[in-house]
């Protein structure tokens, strides 16, 4: 069946969790290749032998065979054959793709998130993967250095950063007098704040504190 | 000092922008009054901006200038240094703020003041770049800085000797006003002619506070036009100073005129800046990444036309016509004959008594569609001869997409009783529990996320709703009030009411008691001011009193000074710290001496 061996390689790949790579897999990634290479190659001989046959009826019906070469006009089924390989090479290369590029991916995330490449992982990388890795971290460290180009702030320490640094909370019962970086803050019942989000979430635990949604609107 | 334009309003914000980010204490706190939904409206407006600029802030909810006193006590130190902004939503232009929050030992807080209760307190016109003491006031609403005394120099004060009494606080200055005024000398030495100048100050002052009390511009309309003029206003600030608006209408603290001045100058924003669409992003999944999807216009303000009834859209023509006090005051429906009368005017209107009592816009077996769309003009033709001329006006809604839509008056009804209505188990008149009640009706405004809360208060409004009319209906049954020639009084103190529970509180009263004087309006033709009684509060045995004078001919409401005068006189134990000096609360003993007294000083007041 067409594509189903590329459509296997990318299982591979789908079936481990994010933070891990399997081996890759050079052998399928090569027989992918070839299958594609005997589809163009079929299909190459399907069309020749289409415009043979067809400038042969053109010539016992006694036209013109230069009028023939200007244009193909061959049979449905001809025509259908073309289609199945031009599409199974389409999907092919579109599935090889889609291999690479979502391990190209993955090497990326393991960059933002562990910063080098595990062991196990580094040991299933293609050499080319290996470079990529290597020129990907070098522009990511010189991209949070700072000076020149640099933005003088390591983005990695926090992937997702909080949509507001600061929350509004309801004050649930009276609680001491606290300091946050904002300010002294008393807290008392019935009070609401806008605090910076990282220091209120501990009172949020105890229970002294209510987050207040509606973010939407005003 | 008294800000009018708007480059003051921008400056002054931009300066609490800066002063909060250099300062230690970056913390600016907000008092919000907990008794109106204007209050509310206008928080959530001051909230927004302070969001977007990144000002860390807090606020809480008060009904009493204590609650600020005990809080500003315990957080601004005296003799601190850093610099800090408190601001009082819907409190303290009618007092001496300076004076009850201490602030001659706090020099570093600064205080703004946004409030719609007038007069503004002169000792906070002090023309000066230092002063602390900060209000907002829009000029267009009919009162001009010029108009206020100015606050005369403590010097010049002092050096004049035989005047003993310095700076007497506000409430006395007030009551200076039932005294008549001073009499000047006429001989002109140096001295004699800064007296002169002072009895003509005092004069002016007396003057001043001599029109009573009333309202200016909402809160929230006013914190709108800030964020207008910082460039930042939205469609759900829009909304919210409309709320705001429609408060003050429905609550009376609005003249006619007024509200359509106010609503053709919002009508022009409507128009322009009235959708509330949040652009909606979605992955595309082939395609070149994120692409923004925004083909349908979801939800918006609308002008829409309203009727007198209010909660109409939210309950059934009957229902909201049988218990609405504008219904009620002309038709008397709390009465068998006036069941009647409404019934006689359904069969005008052509509306099926069964179709009238279907849900007004609800889903399912609601009203045909015939009755509504032709309502409009039928009670046009009709109304009028059962004395409702003016039964439909100018207001908003807004729309969901096909969802849900809610009027700003329904919205108003709502809030409202968020505000004030506690359960039944709870104590009837405890000011304890309204920071719980005003986190309802925060949440209840914030559109999107209201976890339900306003469908909770549109069936309260309602509850509240039919109580007024039923109680308020026994109470002019059983003639429970006094007829003077100034004022009527109706003393509910040891009356016990259906559902005082949900008609015991300020703004409830307020309506109970325009409803009495509508009434005799409407009956008698003659428009009195109305002092209420209400019922006995809890446990502590306290009453609430209510003075109502309509704002309709643009007078103040007198009547805030007779009760000062009347309780000291007959020294009866009564609490005037409410922020509304036609509002206070009064020990239950003392009210029989309370009303003789009022009785004896109103030919002195309300001549």
């Amino acid at each position: 069946m067409f594509g189903k061996q590329a459509y296997e390689l990318l299982q591979e790949v789908a079936s481990v969790p994010a933070d891990n790579l399997p081996p890759f897999n050079e052998e399928a990634f090569r027989s992918v290749i070839d299958e594609v290479h005997m589809q163009h190659e079929r299909l190459t001989t399907v069309y020749n032998e289409s415009r043979e046959r067809h400038r042969q009826r053109q010539e016992e019906e006694g036209g013109d065979p230069e009028e023939a070469a200007a244009g193909w006009q061959g049979t449905e089924a001809e025509a259908t054959e073309l289609m199945v390989y031009h599409s199974a090479i389409l999907r092919n290369k579109r599935l090889l793709f889609t291999y690479v590029k979502e391990r190209a991916e993955r090497i990326q995330e393991l960059r933002w998130t562990h910063r080098t490449l595990p062991e196990h992982v580094k040991a299933n990388l293609s050499p080319l993967e290996q470079q990529y890795f290597r020129q990907y971290d070098r522009l990511l460290n010189k991209y949070c250095r700072s000076g020149g180009q640099g933005v003088g702030l390591d983005l990695t320490a926090d992937p997702t950063p909080p949509d507001d640094p600061y929350v509004q909370v309801r004050v649930l019962r009276d609680y001491a007098d606290v300091v946050f970086s904002s300010g002294k803050v008393s807290l008392r019942r019935g009070k609401s704040h806008w605090l910076p989000s990282d220091e209120v979430h501990p009172l949020v635990m105890d229970g002294v504190l209510e987050l207040v949604g509606g973010t939407g609107g005003s | 000092m008294i800000v009018t334009t708007h480059e003051e309003w921008t400056d002054l914000f931009n300066s609490i922008k800066s002063e909060s980010s250099s300062s230690d204490e970056k913390h600016v706190f907000i008092y919000a009054c907990a008794s109106d939904a204007d209050s509310v409206c206008a928080l959530r407006i001051l909230e927004r901006l302070f969001k977007n600029e990144r000002v860390p802030h807090g606020w809480m909810a008060v009904t009493r200038y204590e609650e600020i006193e005990a809080d500003f006590k315990k957080y601004y130190e005296e003799g601190g240094t850093a610099l800090r902004t408190a601001i009082l939503i819907n409190c303290g232009a009618a007092e001496d703020v300076r004076e009850l929050l201490h602030l001659d030992q706090r020099a570093n807080v600064r205080v703004v003041i946004v409030d719609s209760h007038r007069p503004i307190c002169h000792l906070n016109n002090l023309d000066s770049e230092e002063d602390n003491v900060i209000v907002f006031l829009d000029e267009d609403e009919g009162t001009c800085k010029a108009d206020i005394p100015p606050w005369e120099d403590a010097a010049a004060s002092s050096s004049d000797d035989e005047d003993g009494e310095n700076d007497p606080p506000a409430k006395q200055r007030r009551l200076g006003a039932l005294g008549g005024g001073g009499s000047p000398g006429s001989r002109s030495s140096p001295r004699e002619e800064r007296r002169k100048e002072r009895a003509q100050a005092e004069a002016f002052r007396e003057q001043y506070y001599a029109q009573g009390v009333s309202y200016g511009k909402p809160a929230a309309c006013i914190m709108y036009d800030l964020a207008y003029h910082l460039g930042q206003e939205n469609a759900h600030m829009l909304w919210l100073a409309l709320v705001g608006l429609t408060d003050h209408l429905v609550h009376g603290r609005i003249s006619g005129e007024k509200y359509l001045g106010y609503y053709l100058h919002y009508e022009t924003y409507v128009s322009s800046a009235g959708h509330l669409d949040f652009q909606e992003e979605r992955e595309v999944v082939d395609g070149e990444g994120a692409t923004i999807r925004n083909n349908q216009i979801t939800c918006r303000i609308m002008p829409q036309d309203d009727y007198r009834f209010g909660l109409l859209w939210e309950w059934n023509l009957y229902d909201a016509m049988l218990y609405s006090p504008y219904v009620a005051a002309r038709l008397q429906t709390y009465t068998e004959k006036g069941r009647q009368m409404l019934d006689l005017l359904f069969a005008k209107l052509g509306i099926p008594l069964e179709e009238a009592q279907r849900s007004f816009a609800g889903e399912g077996y609601d009203m045909a569609p015939k009755y509504r769309h032709s309502l409009a003009d039928k009670l046009a033709v009709h109304a009028p001869a059962f004395r409702m001329t003016d039964v439909a006006f100018k207001s908003f809604q807004l729309q969901d997409g096909l969802k849900r839509c809610v009027n700003a008056v329904d919205l108003v009804h709502a809030v409202t009783a968020l505000l004030e209505c506690g359960t039944r188990k709870g104590p009837v008149a405890n000011f304890g529990d309204h920071v719980d009640k005003f986190w309802r009706a925060y949440s209840a405004l914030s559109w999107g996320s209201d976890c339900d809360e306003l469908r909770r208060g549109l069936d309260l409004a309602k509850k509240v709703q039919q109580a007024l009319i039923n109680d308020g209906g026994a109470v002019i049954q059983q003639k429970h009030y006094h007829n003077f020639k100034q004022f009527r009084i109706f003393d509910l103190s040891d009356h016990k009411m259906n559902s005082q529970h949900l008609v015991g509180h300020p703004m409830a009263l307020h309506r109970l008691a325009a409803f009495f004087q509508e009434q005799h309006y409407q009956a008698r033709g003659k428009r009195k001011p109305v002092i209420l009684i209400g019922p006995r509060g809890g446990n502590d045995g306290r009453c609430l009193v209510i003075g109502y004078e309509a704002t309709q001919r643009m007078r103040g409401n007198k009547l805030g000074t007779a009760f000062i005068e009347a309780t000291e006189r007959v020294r009866a134990q009564a609490w005037h710290d409410l922020f509304d000096t036609c509002i206070f609360e009064i020990k239950q003993e003392d009210v029989p001496r309370f009303k003789e007294e009022l009785l004896r000083l109103a030919n002195q007041l309300l001549a």
